[in-house]
C-alpha cells in the first residue's frame, strides 16, 4: 500500500529525499496547470511554480500533519499567488495573453475539418471564460479541479470561510456553464 | 450548490476543462527542484565538508609555518657570539682533552644515538658534538645587550634537546664542577628515564 502523502513529506522532513520526488511526482503537474492557468503567462508560471516548491522544501522542518498535505502545499501556492496579485495592483492578465497557446486536444483522428474548427472555438471560449473570471473565483474552481479539493478544503486552503469559499465557486461554475450553453 | 453535476469529475464541465490539456512543468524545472530538496536534506557533514576541509587546511598551514619558523635557526639575527662561546670552551678544552679525547672522535663518527628512520623523525637538530661550540654559556650576561639575550634566550630554548642537555652537562664536567655535573646529570636521568646516553657522551658527562 502506497505511503499517504502525509506520510512522506512527514518521511523527506526527517532526511528522505526519496519520499519528496514521489510526493512531487504525484502533484507537479497539478500544481503547475493551477498556477499556470492563474496567470496566463508561461514563463511567470515556471517562476511561480519554482518558488512555491521551493518554499515547501524551506518550511520542511515546520511541517505538522494538521490537514492533507495537498492543502498544505496549495496554501504555499495561494499566499504565493496573492504576493503576485498585490504586486500587479490586484489586475487581471489580459484576457488576450497567450490565447494563441490555447491547446486543442479536440484535434484527434476522426475529426472532419468542420467539427475541428467548431472544437477549437468551443473550447478557446470556455479558456476565455475561465481567464475572465475573477482570481478568486477561479482558484476556487481550479483548486476543485486541479487538487480535486472540497469547499471545506478550498476555504482552508484559501483561508476563507466555507460559505465564501461556496460562493465563490458557485459563482465561477455558473459563468463556465454559461459560456458552454451559448456555444 | 445548484447542479452536483458541476462539481462531478465526470461532468460536462470537468470534461471540457480537462480538454484544455495537461501541461506539464518543464524537465528542467523538475530537475532544479528536486535537486534542491536532496541540497537541503543532505547532513550537514557532508554540507560543510568542503568549508570545514579548507579551514583545516589554513590552520593546519599556519601551525605548519609556525613551527618551521620556530624550530629553523634565525639566519637574519647576527651570528652568535661563537669567539667568545669557544674561548670558553677552550679554556676548558684540557680537561676534556686529557680525559676523554677519544669521545670526542667517536662522538663525531656517531653524532646521534638513534637509528636512522627514529633520526628522520627527531627534532630538526644539529648533532651535539658538531653544535657544542655554538651551546649557549652557562648563566646569562646580566649586562649583555638586548640582541645578545634574545639570542641566548633562543638557545636556551634550543637547548631542551637531550644531545644539548647533555651537552651542558659534559660542560660542567669539564670545568670541574662534578657536583653540579651530577645533579644535572641525575635529573637528566629522572627526566628522561628512556633515553640512552650514548657511549661517547657517557665518558664526557659521567664521574670518571
Amino acid at each position: 500500500m502506497a505511503a499517504g502523502d502525509e506520510q512522506l513529506m512527514l518521511a523527506y522532513r526527517e532526511g528522505d529525499a526519496g519520499a519528496f520526488e514521489e510526493l512531487y511526482r504525484r502533484h507537479r503537474g497539478a500544481l503547475y496547470r493551477f498556477v499556470l492557468r492563474s496567470v496566463r503567462n508561461r514563463a511567470l508560471a515556471e517562476e511561480l511554480y519554482q518558488e512555491v516548491w521551493m518554499r515547501a522544501i524551506e518550511a520542511r522542518g515546520r511541517y505538522r500533519v494538521e490537514a492533507k498535505f495537498s492543502t498544505w502545499l496549495y496554501t504555499i501556492a495561494h499566499n504565493r499567488l496573492v504576493d503576485h496579485w498585490r504586486k500587479r495592483g490586484l489586475q487581471l492578465v489580459s484576457l488576450d495573453q497567450e490565447e494563441g497557446d490555447a491547446p486543442d486536444p479536440a484535434a484527434g483522428a476522426g475529426y472532419e475539418p468542420q467539427r475541428i474548427v467548431e472544437a477549437q472555438q468551443s473550447l478557446a471560449k470556455f479558456a476565455r471564460a475561465l481567464e475572465a473570471l475573477p482570481p478568486a473565483q477561479r482558484e476556487a474552481f481550479l483548486l476543485h479541479q486541479e487538487a480535486e479539493m472540497s469547499v471545506a478544503e478550498i476555504a482552508q486552503a484559501t483561508g476563507a470561510n466555507e460559505e465564501a469559499a461556496k460562493s465563490r465557486l458557485r459563482y465561477a461554475l455558473a459563468k463556465l456553464k454559461e459560456a458552454m450553453v451559448d456555444e | 450548490m445548484s447542479d452536483d453535476r458541476d462539481l462531478d469529475a465526470s461532468g460536462p464541465l470537468a470534461q471540457r476543462y480537462r480538454a484544455l490539456g495537461a501541461e506539464e512543468p518543464p524537465r528542467a524545472l523538475d530537475a532544479a527542484i528536486l535537486a534542491a530538496a536532496r541540497r537541503s536534506v543532505r547532513p550537514w557533514t557532508k554540507r560543510w565538508a568542503v568549508p570545514l576541509s579548507l579551514a583545516a587546511v589554513v590552520v593546519l598551514s599556519v601551525a605548519v609555518t609556525l613551527r618551521i619558523q620556530y624550530e629553523q635557526p634565525d639566519t637574519d639575527a647576527p651570528a652568535p657570539p661563537a669567539k667568545e662561546i669557544a674561548a670558553a670552551v677552550k679554556e676548558s678544552a684540557p680537561t676534556q682533552k686529557e680525559t676523554v679525547p677519544a669521545a670526542k672522535s667517536a662522538a663525531r663518527k656517531e653524532p646521534s644515538p638513534f637509528p636512522s628512520a627514529l633520526r628522520d623523525q627527531a627534532p630538526v637538530d644539529k648533532p651535539a658534538a658538531e653544535t657544542s661550540a655554538a651551546a649557549p654559556p652557562a648563566a646569562p650576561a646580566a649586562s649583555a645587550p638586548a640582541g645578545a639575550k634574545r639570542l641566548m634566550a633562543r638557545e636556551e630554548m634550543r637547548a631542551e634537546t637531550p644531545e644539548r642537555e647533555l651537552e651542558r652537562i659534559a660542560l660542567l664536567r669539564g670545568e670541574g664542577k662534578h657536583d653540579e655535573a651530577d645533579k644535572a646529570l641525575a635529573e637528566f636521568r629522572k627526566r628522561r628515564p628512556d633515553y640512552r646516553i650514548p657511549e661517547a657522551m657517557l665518558e664526557r658527562v659521567e664521574r670518571r
